[in-house]
């Protein structure tokens, strides 16, 4: 193999051209060695299924007899006749809204505040952490009764100590959503998002703070020019993937409310899973998934195209 | 730098031997695991667990049965597959398995549980997915009730059993006949009914707060129990606090299509829809919707779905709850809540007669199924009669903790003889069967009623508009294609 | 380190520094405690709950703690149940998948992170959009799948083979960030040196990914543990059941008999949650120890 020059990076004249292009030919091959493991098993197990899902999404389908080809019919059929098909994406959309810079936000909160070195800060951290560790039915039942509207602790503080009408929570339409909001927040603000900022935060170098505080910096002015921007790629990382988790928000809404009262959180994810899983209408449902995907990359898209400008990695 | 290498070698080795592990664990499944069950047995010491060794050692003998049968290919040994969500956690499988074990033997059973997540009705995606890639048991249920049996039937998942029913002289007398009737469908039957109750047909009363408030116990039979007599009893019983919360509410009813259909038949008519016709906007249905809008909205005395979830048989024994619509299993489960006599007795009451003479009812139940899969229908028709006789039913009951009132011949034990039980007994006669959607929704319509109609019940529509909203949606899901 | 540097009379500057951290302390240490018992609410909760009898448990409004601590209703839950056999199968699927994930997430978004080749782009949107399109839809096509051509059905391997090719997009797209994030200078010094791209990637990136590489260990053994649809779907025969699974087998379905099983459920809960407190408890330290070093002078 030539010699490359690592000052200028090129090669004597006559080998130039063949060394080059098998240095890269190899660059290219470990890449893809490397991503082997992903690649594989998206095509093994991933690929077929999806691809299924996709031409199910033009049929009828209810898993127990062959499929019959209906064309857009499904599609057309979201769009302009399901009842709750424009009502949910809006429902999704406004839990999205508050939960996901209001989560965002929170964890980053508390991954500073742990990030103090305090006396026993292994043990904040494992109680900020413990929501997420209860399995979501335990906390969600814990929730419903905390926000019960005769008995339960929240409106009893605010009736006594406020002296208000409470909402009655997940009785009233209205307040459902917001109820699962708290819910939501209480217990992924000190989960695994807090987890990642600690980490995002500990890989800060010291030597900016030093610098920063030799120049005579305080703790705001360090936040916001050491801190925020070398944290950035954890924050995009969180928003992506907060966008995707928070509109595809199912759980807590099954366990809690099973979408009610009145379709007030049927969120489109359950608008799928009841299309797919209780009406067996397979061939509507995947309709109804690939459009919501589609929403998502596009979502998703827009948010990585926009991360050119705001995030920064300290390794380019 | 020596730290780091050290630990990752630690790491490596860890790594390395971990996968070996499991891949030796995951081949040898079932070896494995009936070792690790055979060895439960010598831990547990107490009475009531020593039953539940005895159950695992069964179920590990027979979960060892697949490798001895997969080996011997052409052995005589038969091996049932048994798969349901009913009896789980509790030993009634087990015993049922071990009862037909020993009186058919070559014949062997197991077991395969489905425990749903949320509701019964996420068995069934499993269940069809099962049949889809081949592996459904031989033994199952789709339950009538959960409307799948309408689907399933059609599409030929289930075997019809007529002929096993004539050939054997198989005597279905041995049930009450509307649970039997609920096995049929286009003229043949396609399984034996396995739990079953009349439904939510009747109330349960505290009769602490009666004696507290001075108010006369519900008398059922009596002319003047009616359908408004039992809004003004909820009325009386409600009792507001300050700030918009209540110290006990009056009365809690069942809001959704099952309840709908109860009290339009108390009010003398069918149910408020047919196979492809929705009925709401009919001027003989309207008041059975506007009972219960009075009561929600005019008269605020309904504890409404959305506070401590699921739990109306804990605030009926906290005393919160005066009143609650409910069947016989409501009666069970309200009666093994409560704690303290002083605070709530459970007696119950039925809804008023009509005109015809019999109760308003709504029955739910299910049913045991031979699947068209099944390589051995014959032996699979036995163990559905082994979980169907009188032990078997009994015990369903008693320990496998399912409401299965489907035989007079086990009313006569001890585990019926709770008084707030008795009233329902009547109903089991003249249960009044459910109204099948025709094109097989039944599970959408229900969703659908029970979302739509609260927005009524709610106040956030006025009565006439929600009713009117109700009516379209309904119609929209009964007009739709069958799948 | 800082108080070499700073030029500030040092009597004054020890006065007010003192006074203003102790009242940072105060307020720090105060607000920790007061969100740490908001947020480790529910799992007192849950404790309290395990302790208490059936009955208590009904009780409306309920009560905090119970009369008395039932303690036996830890033994009950594995006497009843066999709770010591789904431990064990959670046990083998996270000890057979964490390694995968870790391993191949690592593998996978060192791609992504350092190397430059056609499609880098594509794949990596595809990869996100793995997350994008809704479970439902992909689950029964792949369970036929599953079935028909793996015969993967009644075993472990449809929960821990998906962990081996990358452990989802989430692991791999957090580990790519953290590569991300080290400078490049690195790889170049080690290239100069003549390393190739694996022992750059094991011998300098791997250490400095310390804090990530602990974080997709957490979040990968959470997951498994606490996996129930995966465990629900593909496995049939109860003897390999899953904590998660097994949790179920105390909930009182709706529309059955019986005595409330709250205060069984909740200590299995607690059972169950326990290991992961542990775990989060003694991994934790890798998050604080990973200070980067740049590792370039001038």
């Amino acid at each position: 193999m030539g010699q490359v020059s690592v000052e200028t990076g090129r090669l004597p004249a006559v080998a130039a051209r063949r060394g080059i292009s098998r240095q890269r030919r190899r660059h290219v091959i470990e890449a893809y060695l490397y991503m082997s493991p992903w690649l594989v098993g998206f095509v093994a197990l991933t690929l077929v299924p999806v691809l299924l899902s996709l031409y199910y999404s033009f049929t009828t389908y209810d898993i127990i007899s062959p499929e019959k080809w209906v064309g857009i019919n499904n599609y057309v059929k979201a769009l302009t006749q399901d009842q709750q098909f424009w009502p949910s994406l809006a429902k999704t959309f406004y839990y999205a809204g508050v939960t996901v810079p209001l989560g965002v936000v929170g964890s980053l909160v508390l991954a500073l505040f742990l990030n103090i070195r305090v006396r026993g800060t292994s043990v904040y951290r494992t109680f900020f952490f413990m929501p997420s560790l209860v399995p979501v039915v335990a906390s969600t039942v814990l929730w419903v009764w905390l926000l019960d509207p005769d008995w339960g602790p929240v409106n009893e503080v605010l009736r006594n100590v406020f002296n208000v009408t409470p909402p009655r929570w997940f009785q009233d339409p209205t307040w459902a959503i917001p109820g699962l909001i708290s819910l939501t927040l209480w217990t992924s603000i000190g989960g695994t998002r807090m987890i990642i900022f600690l980490a995002g935060l500990q890989g800060v170098p010291e030597e900016l703070y030093d610098a920063a505080a030799i120049d005579g910096a305080g703790w705001w002015a360090r936040f916001r020019s050491v801190t925020l921007p070398m944290i950035t790629p954890t924050i995009y990382f969180n928003l992506i993937l907060g966008v995707i988790g928070a509109l595809q928000v199912f759980t807590s809404a099954f366990v809690a409310t099973s979408g009610g009262p009145a379709y007030a959180t049927w969120f489109y994810a359950l608008l799928v899973y009841n299309n797919a899983f209780q009406y067996f209408n397979m061939g509507y449902a995947s309709a109804l998934a690939w459009m919501f995907a589609l929403l998502i990359v596009a979502l998703t898209g827009l948010q990585v195209r926009l991360s050119r400008t705001w995030v920064y990695y300290g390794g380019e | 730098m020596h730290h780091t290498a050290t630990s990752r070698r630690a790491i490596l080795t860890l790594l390395a031997g971990v996968p070996a592990l499991a891949l030796l664990a995951a081949c040898g499944g079932t070896a494995a695991t009936t070792q690790t069950a055979s060895s439960q047995t010598a831990a547990p010491t107490s009475v009531a667990a020593s039953s539940a060794a005895a159950a695992t050692t069964q179920a590990a003998s027979s979960a060892a049965q697949p490798t001895s049968a997969s080996a011997n290919a052409q052995a005589a040994n038969v091996h049932l597959y048994w798969d349901t969500f009913r009896g789980v956690g509790t030993p009634w499988p087990d015993q049922r398995i071990k009862a037909f074990q020993d009186a058919n033997p070559g014949v062997t059973a197991e077991m395969r549980p489905i425990p749903t997540p949320q509701s019964q009705q996420d068995a069934y995606p499993k269940m069809y997915a099962m049949y889809a890639s081949g592996t459904l048991g031989d033994v199952f249920a789709f339950d009538p009730s959960h409307w799948e049996f309408y689907r399933a039937v059609p599409k030929g998942l289930i075997r019809a059993i007529d002929d096993y029913i004539s050939r054997d002289r198989f005597d279905l007398a041995q049930f009450y006949p509307p649970f039997v009737e609920m096995q049929k469908l286009n003229g043949k039957t396609w399984g034996l009914p396995s739990w079953g109750w009349s439904g939510q047909d009747g109330f349960i009363y505290n009769q602490v707060i009666f004696q507290q408030e001075g108010i006369a116990e519900p008398d059922y039979n009596s002319p003047q129990w009616t359908m408004d007599a039992i809004r003004q009893l909820a009325q009386k019983l409600t009792k507001m606090g300050s700030n918009g919360a209540y110290d006990r509410y009056g009365m809690e009813l069942a809001l959704g299509a099952a309840g709908a259909s109860v009290y339009t038949r108390a009010y003398n008519q069918p149910d408020f829809y047919e196979p492809t016709k929705s009925d709401i906007l009919d001027p003989k249905v309207q008041p059975a919707f506007q009972w219960v809008q009075n009561m929600a909205q005019v008269d605020k005395s309904l504890a409404l779905p959305g506070g401590f979830q699921g739990a109306d048989t804990a605030l009926f024994a906290s005393g919160k709850l005066a009143i609650i619509q409910s069947g016989s299993l409501t009666a069970f489960n309200a009666f093994k809540a409560i704690k303290d006599p002083k605070v709530a007795v459970v007696a119950s009451a039925l809804f008023p007669k009509r005109t015809d003479g019999n109760r308003p009812s709504h029955m739910r139940g299910g049913t045991w199924n031979v699947g068209t899969l099944s390589k051995n229908p014959e032996a699979a028709w036995k163990f559905v009669q082994n979980l169907d006789n009188h032990d078997g039913t009994l015990t369903f009951n008693t320990i496998g903790g399912n409401g299965a009132l489907v035989r007079p011949d086990i009313m006569s034990d001890s585990y019926f003889s709770l008084p707030a039980f008795k009233p329902y007994l009547e109903n089991l006669l003249t249960a009044m069967p459910a109204v099948v959607p025709a094109n097989g929704r039944g599970t959408e319509f229900e969703q659908t009623v029970s979302q739509t109609w609260a927005e009524s019940y709610l106040g956030k529509a006025n009565f006439q508009d929600g009713i009117k909203k109700l009516n379209d949606a309904v119609q929209g899901v009964l007009s739709e294609a069958a799948q | 380190m800082a108080a070499i540097t700073t030029p500030v009379p040092a009597a004054r500057a020890a006065a007010t520094s003192g006074r203003r951290r102790l009242a940072i302390a105060v307020m720090t240490y105060g607000a920790l405690t007061v969100c740490g018992l908001l947020f480790a609410f529910p799992f007192f909760w849950t404790v309290s709950t395990s302790l208490k009898t059936a009955q208590e448990t009904q009780i409306v409004p309920p009560t905090l703690l119970p009369v008395v601590a039932q303690w036996h209703n830890y033994m009950t839950v594995f006497t009843t149940q066999p709770m010591a056999l789904w431990l064990r199968n959670s046990g083998i699927i996270i000890l057979a998948s964490l390694p995968g994930a870790v391993i191949t997430s690592t593998l996978v978004a060192y791609a992504f992170a350092r190397f430059d080749y056609p499609g880098r782009g594509f794949f990596f949107m595809l990869m996100l959009s793995t997350l994008m399109l809704p479970a439902e839809v992909t689950l029964i096509p792949q369970y036929i799948i599953y079935q028909k051509y793996f015969h993967w059905i009644n075993t472990f391997w449809p929960l821990i083979v998906p962990s081996w090719a990358g452990g989802g997009a989430f692991t791999i797209f957090l580990m790519r960030q953290f590569l991300m994030t080290i400078p490049r200078d690195l790889d170049h010094a080690a290239r100069v040196d003549g390393a190739n791209s694996f022992q750059i990637l094991w011998h300098i990136l791997v250490p400095l990914c310390r804090p990530a590489l602990a974080t997709v260990a957490i979040l990968q053994f959470l997951g498994t543990w606490n996996d129930f649809f995966g465990p629900f779907i593909y496995l049939n025969n109860a003897k390999l059941f899953t904590m998660s699974l097994g949790l179920r087998y105390f909930q009182t379905i709706p529309e059955t008999v019986g005595e409330p099983k709250t205060h069984l459920l909740m200590a299995a809960t607690i059972i169950m949650a326990a290991p992961a407190i542990l775990l989060f408890f003694s991994f934790q330290r890798y998050f604080v120890r990973g200070i980067v070093l740049t590792g370039i002078k001038g």
